[in-house]
């Protein structure tokens, strides 16, 4: 991944683009804001080498998938486009206004490309229709192997100008998969692209969980015989284990202050519960001390609080503590096995996966309680949920396909699209936060 | 009228003595729970472990029944240690599962020199972080068992791998019963 961002792609500003916004033009929490039509055509070729790379589709194309599954716009259908690239540019003085309007489109994306010696020069700029005018611009530097993240770039851009919010397009999820034969942990893009495989301990290695600056994960692993926390640094591949008392060491979960891990620990009792550690693992306070199974922490974002699985009450139901206080709360009464709680980022909710006569949904409810809502349907069985660093999205693990499979929805169960293939089920995903350098 | 007074006399100092207690009682609740940060001390570690064999329902008679049982299995020659296998959701050991018991015990206590790892196991339904935690359960429930019917608990150690080993990799309530389990590998 430092490979990656190392890789000579330079971003420059075009001129033009202040800081802070002008103008919202679409307001995200605005209730049934209906979706904001924009067109994205394909890119120009500013010079006389041939495509051979097909730039000027994969570009467009990334850039309208991620527009679309932020579920905030409406892609006009090219085919429809009346505009003829040949006789266009990519400037606003040399764009038909009219054209774009009679279609409904009320933002414009239009970029070109240079192939130069040293890699591939990217224009692309951000037009209003209505207004007939510019509203941001980047210009990036990259090679063949660079589309993606540029386009991913471009369109966190797009999100940001026109929402005043911050994209996901240049998020991960890191998962684990048995594709090896052995579960392992991977990492890909948001939507599924630039798979990598990240540990290769073939043993089980399960419950990946993020840094908050992105750059950690921790994690759980048999590597060594016993169920151990392991921490591993992205970059340099340097792995750790941290946590290793007699007993279980299970679903850590990173701090929102980056200095601590609240984690489940058995201590040789066979009586889980829940601790906080330090990042070398020292014991810095024990959170819940009974006879029932206490698991699957998570914090709030603010830290002050987590929630947790126990079955105290004689089945497996989600619960929130102070951590200061250890003041307990049940949260949910409905149905007799809910577990892996996830709180958003914005700290108004905690997705949970519940089992209904044997198969799970995810749902939603709000930490006072209230709120519950089934968000997956009850026709397949999803699990693991973990919330998008905006909020606005959901991963899960589902068997829609037979195998398990990671799936992306909004976080109101819409827009549900599979974002992993192939062999052997996926389990575990863990959206990253955002990523800052990448 | 005088029997009435007494009787109340004796009330009110009941009534002192109690609220008495109850303080100290809530006293002692207040200042253990702010004792956050301290980790159990082997006593209440033994205590815990005797409430919840308590918890479990086994009792005296049961516990004398199956030592004897051991005793006399232990005379007998070919024993094996065989799996013991649990209900959805649930630790506690069934009839069957003791017996089964009662005969790993009697080879644990004729091959003192060998030691074995005591695997929890569970069913692919439900969450799997939450299997972990109940695997160790079973595993740790099975070696309090073996450990109260005489076994050396220097022979015992126990992980679990929640549903992350099946014995049958089958998707039905057969293959579901066969990997709630507990399983005992000879080191």
């Amino acid at each position: 991944m430092k490979k990656k961002v190392c890789m000579g792609m330079c971003l420059f500003m075009l001129g033009l683009v202040g800081s802070g916004l002008a103008k919202v033009y679409i307001y995200i929490d605005a209730p049934a804001t209906s979706k904001f039509p924009i067109a994205v055509p394909r890119f120009q070729n500013m010079n006389t080498l041939p495509d051979k790379d097909r730039i000027s589709t994969s570009l467009a194309t990334v850039i309208s998938q991620d527009l679309e599954v932020s579920g905030l716009f409406r892609l006009i259908d090219p085919a429809t486009f009346l505009e003829n690239p040949v006789d266009s540019g990519i400037t606003s003085d040399r764009i038909n206004w009219n054209d774009w309007s009679l279609l409904g489109a009320e933002a414009l994306i239009r970029g070109g490309f240079f192939q130069e010696e040293k890699g591939i020069r990217i224009e692309t700029r951000l037009f209003d229709v209505i207004k007939g005018s510019f509203i941001a611009g980047k210009r990036y530097f990259g090679n063949a192997d660079d589309l993606r993240l540029i386009s991913h770039k471009f369109s966190d851009e797009v999100m940001y100008r026109l929402t005043g919010q911050k994209g996901i397009f240049l998020t991960k999820i890191a998962f684990v998969s048995d594709r090896s034969g052995k579960k392992e942990i991977y990492l890909m893009d948001y939507d599924g692209h630039n798979l990598t495989q990240v540990t290769n301990h073939r043993s089980i290695t399960l419950s990946p969980a993020w840094s908050p600056d992105g750059k950690k994960i921790i994690f759980t692993s048999y590597k060594k015989g016993n169920p151990d926390v392991f921490m591993r640094e992205l970059f340099y591949g340097r792995e750790t284990r941290i946590s290793h008392y007699s007993g279980l060491n299970i679903a850590p979960a990173w701090s929102p202050d980056d200095k601590k891990i609240v984690l489940t620990l058995s201590q040789d009792s066979g009586n889980s519960d829940i601790y906080i550690i330090n990042l070398k693992g020292e014991k810095i306070k024990r959170l819940t001390s009974d006879w029932a199974n206490d698991v699957s922490p998570c914090w709030s974002p603010d830290g002050r609080e987590i929630a947790f699985v126990s079955n105290r009450s004689g089945s497996p139901q989600i619960y929130t503590m102070e951590v200061t206080s250890k003041k307990i709360k049940r949260l949910t009464y409905e149905g007799s096995y809910n577990t892996s709680p996830a709180w958003s980022p914005k700290g108004d909710k905690i997705a949970f996966a519940g089992m209904r006569d044997g198969s799970f949904a995810i749902y939603t409810i709000n930490p006072d309680g209230s709120g519950l809502r089934q968000v997956t349907p009850t026709s397949e069985s999803s699990e693991d949920p973990s919330w998008s660093p905006n909020g606005r999205h959901i991963v899960f693990s589902s068997n829609r396909s037979g195998r398990k499979k990671v799936c992306i929805m909004l976080a109101d169960g819409s827009d549900q699209k599979m974002v992993t293939t192939g062999m052997g089920n996926d389990t575990n995903p863990c959206w990253s936060p955002f990523l800052e350098y990448r | 009228m005088v029997r009435v007074r007494k009787s109340l006399w004796v009330l009110s100092i009941v009534v002192f003595v109690f609220s008495l207690l109850s303080f100290s009682a809530c006293r002692r609740g207040v200042v253990k729970d702010d004792e956050l940060d301290d980790f159990a001390t082997q006593e209440e570690m033994r205590e815990e472990a005797m409430k919840r064999l308590d918890e479990e329902g086994i009792t005296e008679e049961e516990l004398e029944a199956a030592r004897r049982k051991v005793a006399e299995l232990s005379a007998q020659e070919g024993m094996n240690l065989a799996n013991v296998y649990f209900d959805f959701d649930d630790f506690s050991l069934s009839q069957e599962a003791k017996a089964v018991l009662a005969q790993n015990a009697a080879w644990l206590i004729n091959n003192p020199q060998r030691e074995v790892i005591i695997e929890g196991h569970c069913d692919e339904r439900g969450t799997g972080e939450y299997n972990i935690a109940l695997g160790e359960r079973r595993a740790t429930s099975t070696k309090r068992y073996l450990s109260v019917l005489g076994v050396n608990k220097a022979q015992l150690s126990t992980i679990s791998f929640g549903e992350e080993r099946p014995a049958n990799t089958g998707h039905n309530e057969s293959a579901w019963a066969q990997n709630r389990r507990a399983e005992f590998v000879i080191q």
